[in-house]
């Protein structure tokens, strides 16, 4: 199975990768030359490919996308070959609600499948609450488009939890589509 | 619960979006820069906005309704005892026979709708949501209206564009509809063209061609539907990455599993639900 984490820059793709693989991230990390260098002082620019393997038969790949919307080449490969994403958002960096809530509609648009929001820096000062940052999003009281969680992406229990968030709705997207 | 930001970055139809999405109640209070005398107080009721003033004394629709001369002098003189007014005060008014039912909705027009569309003519300035914050009974006329609604009748009306053409996205933009738009609404010919052809392929310029009108009604119909909620425009094309790579030397690695699985796999292909079952066991014993 493959999952993609997509996000803006610094919203911890990389870390959520890191976080839960079982093997040294393949990272493609490079010094940012852009307004990334005010958030971080390296940035993915092609992906982040880590996997966690249940056998030998039974493996899941998880793929970082690049953060600046630049490099969306990169993402059009990685999320047309995927099962399901997730989307991170900085809840403390509402500067960049617009760009994400680009993202999630230019996602999309490109391809239907399952996807979640996952809200990270939730304890960081002037953090949104995940349900203002949903809102922030276009999602509406009461709408269930997709599920959102919150993601600490230094924590393995809670990446994990996001991605057990992710598989249940990826079961419960297919079943739809299939009945 | 706050939520506080720079217009810059976060924009007012952004901010007023999050508060209709929430049906949330509070006063959005919203200081424009860069030299404003008074900030803006929007207050809102489970999503809708009931009023607007910047009148540091709360005596903003008093002053309106006075500047118009739609109440007397001698329902000024009573107002004075209206500060412990329970209902609002043009429905107050109105009950009482002091202002005609035509020139409460002029009110509301006046207060809510032309104020808010004023208001997205500015660039920059900073704004802070408080929850659960009452409208003041005294500034409200007992009408509310959701953003979309506001800014769809506010600009539909407006007829000096000058400070707004910056604002209007650009004839190369995309754009798509909101998943949750519902079209509640009653959109003009014009707007529900431009919302039929929001698929996120048809560029603003491909739908000049189609309705034939002029570019600029294209991209103000397009605006109306932007501020409204109801579009999205989509990012643009990517362009080529300018990374400084100098210091740093490229690392080539072997990532066998990547562009196997890449090239190999169809995009449809589906996973077994044994695979998602032991998957999903695998995580929770984990967690």
């Amino acid at each position: 199975m493959r999952i993609v984490v997509a996000g803006t820059v610094g919203a911890g793709k990389t870390t959520f990768v890191r976080t839960v693989s079982e093997i040294d991230v393949v990272d493609t990390e490079r010094k940012p030359t852009d307004l990334t260098a005010d958030v971080k002082d390296s940035t993915t620019v092609g992906m982040d490919f880590g996997k966690v393997t249940l056998n030998p038969e039974m493996v899941l790949h998880i793929y970082g996308t690049p953060g600046q919307i630049r490099f969306d080449f990169m993402w059009e490969l990685l999320i047309s070959k995927a099962h399901a994403y997730i989307l991170l958002v900085a809840a403390h960096r509402p500067e960049e609600f617009a760009t994400v809530r680009q993202m999630l509609w230019f996602l999309q648009n490109q391809v239907q499948i399952p996807l979640i929001l996952g809200v990270t820096h939730t304890d960081c000062e002037a953090a949104w609450s995940v349900q203002d940052v949903g809102y922030a999003m276009g999602l509406a009281e009461g709408e269930q488009l997709l599920p959102i969680v919150a993601v600490n992406a230094n924590v393995r229990k809670s990446v994990i939890n996001a991605l057990i968030v992710l598989v249940e709705h990826y079961m419960a997207q297919t079943q739809t589509t299939l009945s | 619960m706050t939520l506080s930001g720079r217009l810059s970055t976060f924009s007012l139809s952004d901010i007023a979006q999050v508060i209709d999405r929430g049906k949330k109640t509070g006063c959005l209070a919203l200081k424009v820069l860069p030299d404003a005398p008074e900030p803006y107080n929007i207050w809102f009721e489970k999503g809708r906005i009931v009023a607007i003033s910047n009148s540091p004394d709360q005596l903003g629709l008093i002053q309106l309704l006075k500047n118009r001369k739609w109440i007397s002098n001698r329902v000024i003189s009573d107002l004075k005892l209206l500060n412990s007014l329970s209902i609002p005060l043009g429905i107050y008014l109105e009950s009482q026979g002091s202002l005609r039912p035509e020139h409460l909705r002029f009110s509301f027009q006046i207060q809510v709708i032309h104020q808010l569309c004023g208001l997205f003519q500015f660039s920059d300035g900073v704004f802070q949501f408080k929850t659960n914050i009452k409208a003041p009974k005294v500034e409200m006329t007992g009408f509310s209206i959701s953003i979309s609604e506001a800014t769809l009748i506010g600009f539909r009306r407006l007829k000096n564009w000058r400070l707004l053409e910056v604002k209007l996205p650009r004839l190369d933009s995309v754009l798509s509809k909101s998943p949750i738009a519902h079209l509640a609404l009653k959109l003009d010919p014009l707007e529900k063209r431009i919302w039929d052809l929001s698929n996120g392929t048809v560029p603003l310029s491909d739908i000049v061609q189609y309705v034939s009108q002029p570019p600029t009604n294209i991209q103000r119909a397009a605006f109306r539907l932007l501020i409204a909620g109801l579009v999205v425009d989509l990012p643009p094309e990517a362009t080529l990455p300018q990374f400084n790579l100098v210091n740093k030397p490229i690392r080539t690695v072997q990532i066998k599993p990547i562009p196997t699985t890449l090239k190999d796999a169809k995009s449809s292909d589906r996973i077994s639900s044994s695979f998602l079952q032991n998957l999903l066991g695998f995580l929770r014993s984990k967690s």
